[in-house]
């Protein structure tokens, strides 16, 4: 069998969305019950699409994939840097203000509800220390040295993939859209390969087993059909990306342009002990894609990457912010269901299945 | 490296200024990594030298010294004495 997964995030329901906004925080406990109903109603989707592996599509992680952890901290301040997507929006992140950096939340707190609600392997993504690096300001916060902030970074994030991983999660996810992002602000490397060195002090912290549930996921970073760098080669990226001591990869493909050229390049800088994910759908692209066109995607990967190491997912979720309405809850789980399907078809084909 | 927009600036600064502290870990933890590893390579000769001094002893006896796994199967045995 060819195993597939999903990324994470599912759109939020209508009436989800429409609370948050109406009360103006996403955090407020009235939310709750609208915030059960959400996982409960997504797992119950998911696993309706056949999917062997499921999350809990993000529904509680407010605002977003990347400030989950810290939105509604004490010590940080709305301006932080900008993220402008090729679309023309923009989207802004927080900013520390002082020291100690401790996370708000940890995403294992999103696996209690989910956990009860499934009966198929649930697996949970989080964000990545190179992510959260960029908090602090740049002008140094008094009394708080960068050092002590990147010290307490690095065990907040290995508390928390802990803690995931102590309470059952299949896999955990890495979320590392800023790779690319990186190589756009800096095409020397050096940028990246900082960040590459800090999620590997980060997972060097866990034994090689746990590693093996350990995955990274990296994208062109998607928002309202739009992405921030999916202009970044990744000739420039997937060398230093397979440095990562993780496991499992999964890795955008389907809404690249040339993807023969990408899977060469992943075939030449992959390791025997790694499981590459290839995006097989696209979900930015608002049609959905048949299974015939995903089976397709998996023979054509399989030319490059041997069967035993081959997975397929989603090139990204389906709605990395909470107010995401471009993409509709249906055709999320279309997509997904095309996605299990034309892996399953590909598997048979491939003596797999 | 400038571009138009400052605030793409900023945020390379940010970046870059952050690698140095990322630098400094990195350095931090290979050193924590030696030093564990030399404690590491001092104990298992602790240990080598103990089983040596062990298996000195033993032989040096008069009885013969069978031991044996939780399935009967013989783990150790000494050499067995002359009648």
């Amino acid at each position: 069998m060819i195993p597939t997964e999903p990324i994470g995030s599912i759109p939020r329901p209508t009436k989800l969305i429409e609370a948050v906004s109406a009360l103006g925080d996403g955090t407020d406990p009235r939310l709750d019950p609208l915030y059960d109903e959400a996982v409960r109603e997504t797992i119950e989707q998911l696993e309706a699409t056949g999917s062997p592996v499921i999350t809990d599509g993000e529904q509680r992680k407010y605002h977003n994939f990347w400030t989950y952890s810290v939105h509604g901290l004490a010590n940080t301040a709305p301006d932080g840097f900008r993220i402008p997507f090729a679309a023309g929006h923009v989207r802004r992140m927080p900013r520390l203000t002082a020291g100690p950096f401790r996370y708000k939340r940890y995403a294992d707190a999103y696996l209690d509800g989910a956990l009860r609600c499934a009966h198929v392997p649930l697996k949970q993504a989080v964000i990545s220390p190179s992510a959260l690096s960029l908090l602090y300001p740049p002008g140094g916060i008094a009394g708080y040295a960068r050092d002590e902030f990147i010290d307490d970074l690095l065990r907040e994030h290995e508390t928390e993939v802990r803690r995931c991983l102590q309470k059952g999660a299949y896999k955990v996810q890495i979320d590392f859209t800023e790779a690319r992002m990186a190589v756009k602000l800096d095409p020397t490397g050096n940028l990246l390969h900082s960040f590459i060195d800090l999620n590997n002090l980060a997972l060097s912290r866990f034994s090689s087993k746990d590693r093996q549930r350990i995955g990274v996921h990296t994208c062109p970073g998607g928002d309202r059909d739009s992405t921030h760098s999916a202009d970044v080669d990744y000739a420039d990226l997937l060398p230093s990306l397979f440095e990562l001591k993780v496991g499992s990869f999964y890795i955008a493909l389907a809404g690249e342009a040339d993807r023969v050229r990408v899977l060469k390049m992943i075939r030449d800088y992959m390791k025997p002990e790694h499981r590459v994910f290839v995006g097989v759908i696209a979900p930015i692209d608002p049609r959905i894609e048949t299974p015939e066109e995903v089976r397709d995607r998996l023979l054509e990967a399989a030319q490059y990457i041997p069967i035993a190491q081959l997975g397929a997912t989603d090139d990204c979720g389906f709605s990395p912010f909470s107010d995401d309405t471009s993409t509709s809850r249906e055709t999320a789980f279309a997509k997904i269901r095309a996605r299990v399907t034309g892996t399953e078809l590909a598997g048979k084909l491939l003596g797999a299945g | 490296m400038a571009s138009d927009d400052p605030e793409e600036d900023e945020l390379r600064t940010v970046a870059l200024k952050n690698a140095e502290s990322i630098l400094s870990a990195r350095r931090r933890a290979e050193r924590a990594l030696l030093a564990a590893n030399e404690a590491l390579e001092r104990k298992t000769q602790e240990l080598r030298d103990q089983r040596e001094w062990f298996q000195v002893s033993l032989s040096s006896i008069g009885d013969a010294v069978i031991t044996t796994d939780v399935d009967g199967m013989i783990t150790f045995l000494t050499r067995w004495p002359n009648a």
